[in-house]
Protein backbone atom coordinates (compact mmCIF):
# COMPACT_ATOMS: atom_id res chain seq x y z
CA UNK A 1 0.00 0.00 0.00
CA UNK A 2 1.68 3.44 -0.66
CA UNK A 3 1.25 5.38 1.94
CA UNK A 4 4.29 7.88 1.52
CA UNK A 5 2.09 11.12 2.15
CA UNK A 6 -0.75 9.70 4.53
CA UNK A 7 -0.79 11.15 7.73
CA UNK A 8 -1.83 9.70 11.21
CA UNK A 9 -5.50 9.96 11.97
CA UNK A 10 -6.14 7.71 15.30
CA UNK A 11 -3.64 5.33 16.51
CA UNK A 12 -5.50 4.33 20.11
CA UNK A 13 -7.51 1.01 21.21
CA UNK A 14 -10.60 1.04 21.28
CA UNK A 15 -13.51 2.99 18.80
CA UNK A 16 -11.76 6.42 17.51
CA UNK A 17 -14.55 9.44 17.90
CA UNK A 18 -16.69 10.46 14.80
CA UNK A 19 -13.93 13.17 14.16
CA UNK A 20 -12.03 10.24 12.44
CA UNK A 21 -14.93 9.15 9.91
CA UNK A 22 -15.38 12.76 9.12
CA UNK A 23 -11.45 12.92 8.21
CA UNK A 24 -11.90 10.25 5.82
CA UNK A 25 -15.27 11.81 4.92
CA UNK A 26 -17.25 8.47 5.93
CA UNK A 27 -20.67 8.13 7.59
CA UNK A 28 -19.73 7.24 11.62
CA UNK A 29 -21.33 3.94 10.98
CA UNK A 30 -20.13 3.25 8.24
CA UNK A 31 -16.95 3.55 9.35
CA UNK A 32 -16.80 1.54 11.95
CA UNK A 33 -18.50 -1.36 10.23
CA UNK A 34 -15.57 -1.39 8.10
CA UNK A 35 -12.89 -1.38 11.37
CA UNK A 36 -15.09 -3.72 13.11
CA UNK A 37 -14.68 -6.20 9.89
CA UNK A 38 -11.02 -5.33 9.29
CA UNK A 39 -10.13 -5.82 13.21
CA UNK A 40 -12.07 -9.23 12.80
CA UNK A 41 -10.67 -10.21 9.82
CA UNK A 42 -7.29 -9.90 11.29
CA UNK A 43 -8.05 -11.73 14.15
CA UNK A 44 -7.64 -8.27 16.65
CA UNK A 45 -10.40 -7.50 19.21
CA UNK A 46 -12.15 -4.24 19.65
CA UNK A 47 -10.05 -3.42 22.18
CA UNK A 48 -6.68 -3.91 20.35
CA UNK A 49 -4.66 -0.43 19.24
CA UNK A 50 -4.26 -0.07 15.37
CA UNK A 51 -3.27 2.82 13.16
CA UNK A 52 -5.44 4.53 10.61
CA UNK A 53 -4.11 6.86 8.18
CA UNK A 54 -5.71 9.26 6.00
CA UNK A 55 -5.65 7.22 3.40
CA UNK A 56 -8.23 4.81 4.96
CA UNK A 57 -5.28 2.33 5.15
CA UNK A 58 -5.40 0.60 8.49
CA UNK A 59 -1.81 -1.15 10.09
CA UNK A 60 -1.49 -3.11 13.46
CA UNK A 61 0.86 -0.70 15.78
CA UNK A 62 3.93 -2.46 14.54
CA UNK A 63 3.23 -0.92 10.88
CA UNK A 64 1.87 -4.22 9.35
CA UNK A 65 -1.15 -3.53 7.00
CA UNK A 66 -4.33 -4.99 7.66
CA UNK A 67 -6.67 -3.69 5.24
CA UNK A 68 -8.55 -0.07 4.00
CA UNK A 69 -11.42 1.35 5.18
CA UNK A 70 -12.61 2.76 1.78
CA UNK A 71 -12.54 -1.15 0.93
CA UNK A 72 -15.20 -2.33 3.21
CA UNK A 73 -18.48 -1.29 1.62
CA UNK B 1 -39.74 4.45 19.28
CA UNK B 2 -37.22 3.17 16.77
CA UNK B 3 -37.88 -0.63 16.07
CA UNK B 4 -35.60 -2.98 13.97
CA UNK B 5 -38.04 -3.29 11.20
CA UNK B 6 -37.24 0.41 10.68
CA UNK B 7 -34.52 -0.32 8.35
CA UNK B 8 -31.88 2.58 7.48
CA UNK B 9 -30.21 2.17 4.22
CA UNK B 10 -29.49 -1.10 2.88
CA UNK B 11 -26.23 -2.97 2.86
CA UNK B 12 -24.05 0.01 2.62
CA UNK B 13 -25.58 1.12 6.02
CA UNK B 14 -26.24 -2.13 8.02
CA UNK B 15 -26.57 -1.45 11.91
CA UNK B 16 -25.93 -4.76 12.89
CA UNK B 17 -24.19 -8.06 11.55
CA UNK B 18 -22.06 -11.09 13.12
CA UNK B 19 -18.75 -12.10 11.98
CA UNK B 20 -17.60 -16.04 12.26
CA UNK B 21 -13.90 -16.85 12.34
CA UNK B 22 -11.54 -19.75 12.99
CA UNK B 23 -7.96 -18.88 13.24
CA UNK B 24 -4.74 -20.30 14.36
CA UNK B 25 -1.21 -20.40 12.70
CA UNK B 26 -1.46 -24.35 11.29
CA UNK B 27 -5.13 -23.51 10.24
CA UNK B 28 -5.96 -24.37 6.74
CA UNK B 29 -9.01 -22.78 5.67
CA UNK B 30 -10.07 -25.38 3.14
CA UNK B 31 -10.72 -27.50 6.26
CA UNK B 32 -13.14 -25.23 6.88
CA UNK B 33 -15.20 -24.39 3.92
CA UNK B 34 -15.46 -28.28 3.45
CA UNK B 35 -17.96 -28.38 6.18
CA UNK B 36 -19.45 -25.20 6.26
CA UNK B 37 -21.46 -24.50 3.01
CA UNK B 38 -20.42 -20.76 2.70
CA UNK B 39 -18.06 -18.27 0.58
CA UNK B 40 -16.06 -17.01 3.63
CA UNK B 41 -15.59 -13.03 3.26
CA UNK B 42 -11.87 -13.60 3.89
CA UNK B 43 -9.76 -17.14 3.76
CA UNK B 44 -5.75 -17.34 3.89
CA UNK B 45 -3.24 -19.00 5.40
CA UNK B 46 -0.59 -17.93 7.40
CA UNK B 47 2.14 -16.18 5.16
CA UNK B 48 0.11 -16.72 2.18
CA UNK B 49 -0.49 -13.41 -0.26
CA UNK B 50 -3.94 -12.47 -0.60
CA UNK B 51 -6.05 -9.55 -2.14
CA UNK B 52 -7.96 -7.86 0.61
CA UNK B 53 -9.35 -4.98 -1.46
CA UNK B 54 -8.89 -2.02 -4.38
CA UNK B 55 -7.64 -0.04 -1.90
CA UNK B 56 -5.47 -2.62 0.68
CA UNK B 57 -3.92 -4.31 -2.52
CA UNK B 58 -2.19 -7.89 -1.82
CA UNK B 59 -1.80 -8.62 2.02
CA UNK B 60 -0.16 -11.43 3.91
CA UNK B 61 -1.96 -13.22 5.98
CA UNK B 62 -0.72 -12.85 9.59
CA UNK B 63 -2.27 -16.37 10.86
CA UNK B 64 -4.19 -19.08 9.18
CA UNK B 65 -7.84 -17.52 9.13
CA UNK B 66 -11.22 -18.43 7.53
CA UNK B 67 -13.29 -15.25 8.20
CA UNK B 68 -17.09 -14.68 7.89
CA UNK B 69 -19.09 -11.24 8.20
CA UNK B 70 -22.95 -11.93 7.92
CA UNK B 71 -23.26 -7.84 6.45
CA UNK B 72 -23.73 -9.16 3.07
CA UNK B 73 -25.99 -12.34 3.55
CA UNK B 74 -28.62 -11.40 6.08
CA UNK B 75 -30.66 -8.57 4.62
CA UNK B 76 -31.70 -7.52 8.30
CA UNK B 77 -30.89 -4.59 10.93
CA UNK B 78 -31.56 -7.20 13.49
CA UNK B 79 -28.96 -8.64 14.92
CA UNK B 80 -30.60 -11.62 16.31
CA UNK B 81 -31.28 -12.43 12.79
CA UNK B 82 -27.67 -12.23 12.11
CA UNK B 83 -26.65 -14.73 15.02
CA UNK B 84 -29.45 -16.93 14.03
CA UNK B 85 -27.65 -17.54 10.43
CA UNK B 86 -24.28 -18.63 12.20
CA UNK B 87 -26.14 -20.60 14.51
CA UNK B 88 -28.11 -22.13 11.58
CA UNK B 89 -24.45 -22.79 9.46
CA UNK B 90 -23.46 -24.32 12.53
CA UNK B 91 -26.10 -26.70 13.11
CA UNK B 92 -28.08 -27.13 9.76
CA UNK B 93 -31.27 -28.98 11.72
CA UNK B 94 -31.82 -29.34 15.40
CA UNK B 95 -29.79 -31.84 16.82
CA UNK B 96 -27.69 -31.74 14.00
CA UNK B 97 -24.08 -31.66 15.56
CA UNK B 98 -21.46 -33.01 12.86
CA UNK B 99 -20.56 -29.53 11.38
CA UNK B 100 -19.68 -28.54 15.27
CA UNK B 101 -17.76 -31.90 16.05
CA UNK B 102 -15.78 -31.79 12.62
CA UNK B 103 -15.11 -27.91 13.16
CA UNK B 104 -14.17 -28.56 16.71
CA UNK B 105 -11.75 -31.27 15.67
CA UNK B 106 -9.62 -29.22 13.18
CA UNK B 107 -9.52 -26.59 15.38
CA UNK B 108 -7.61 -29.29 17.62
CA UNK B 109 -5.57 -30.62 15.02
CA UNK B 110 -4.83 -27.22 13.86
CA UNK B 111 -4.39 -25.30 17.56
CA UNK B 112 -7.06 -22.79 16.38
CA UNK B 113 -9.56 -21.45 18.09
CA UNK B 114 -13.30 -20.14 17.18
CA UNK B 115 -14.35 -15.87 17.70
CA UNK B 116 -17.49 -14.63 17.07
CA UNK B 117 -18.26 -10.92 16.78
CA UNK B 118 -21.23 -8.74 17.24
CA UNK B 119 -21.72 -5.38 15.76
CA UNK B 120 -24.84 -3.43 16.38
CA UNK B 121 -24.88 0.23 16.09
CA UNK B 122 -28.03 1.18 16.87
CA UNK B 123 -29.91 5.08 16.63
CA UNK B 124 -30.24 7.17 19.82
CA UNK B 125 -32.71 5.77 22.07
CA UNK B 126 -32.74 2.36 20.90
CA UNK B 127 -31.67 -0.54 23.47
CA UNK B 128 -28.74 -2.52 22.57
CA UNK B 129 -29.53 -6.30 21.85
CA UNK B 130 -28.86 -9.17 24.30
CA UNK B 131 -27.07 -12.60 23.00
CA UNK B 132 -29.54 -15.32 23.26
CA UNK B 133 -28.41 -17.52 25.81
CA UNK B 134 -29.53 -20.34 23.07
CA UNK B 135 -26.91 -18.96 20.87
CA UNK B 136 -24.37 -19.01 24.08
CA UNK B 137 -25.38 -23.21 24.60
CA UNK B 138 -24.86 -23.25 20.97
CA UNK B 139 -21.53 -22.17 20.46
CA UNK B 140 -20.06 -23.67 23.67
CA UNK B 141 -18.65 -26.88 21.76
CA UNK B 142 -16.32 -24.28 20.08
CA UNK B 143 -15.19 -22.42 22.89
CA UNK B 144 -15.80 -19.19 21.12
CA UNK B 145 -15.32 -15.78 22.17
CA UNK B 146 -17.77 -13.27 21.79
CA UNK B 147 -16.56 -9.93 21.15
CA UNK B 148 -19.35 -7.35 21.14
CA UNK B 149 -19.32 -3.81 19.46
CA UNK B 150 -22.69 -1.87 20.28
CA UNK B 151 -23.19 1.53 20.43
CA UNK B 152 -25.98 4.06 20.35
CA UNK B 153 -24.85 6.77 17.55
CA UNK B 154 -27.03 10.42 16.96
Amino acid sequence: MARSRARILWRNPGNPPDSVAGALGMEPRHFSRALHKIKAASDLSGADRVVIYSDGSVTDEQGEPLGNLRDED
Amino acid sequence: MVTSAMKTNPQTDRKAFVTLRFAGDDLDPREISAILPVAPTRAHRKGEEFVAGEHAGKLLGRTGMWFLATDKLVPSDDLGDHLAFVRDLLYPALGDDRRIKKLRDILGRAHSRAHITCFWHGDAGETAPQIPGRFKSAIEPLAADIDTDFETVG
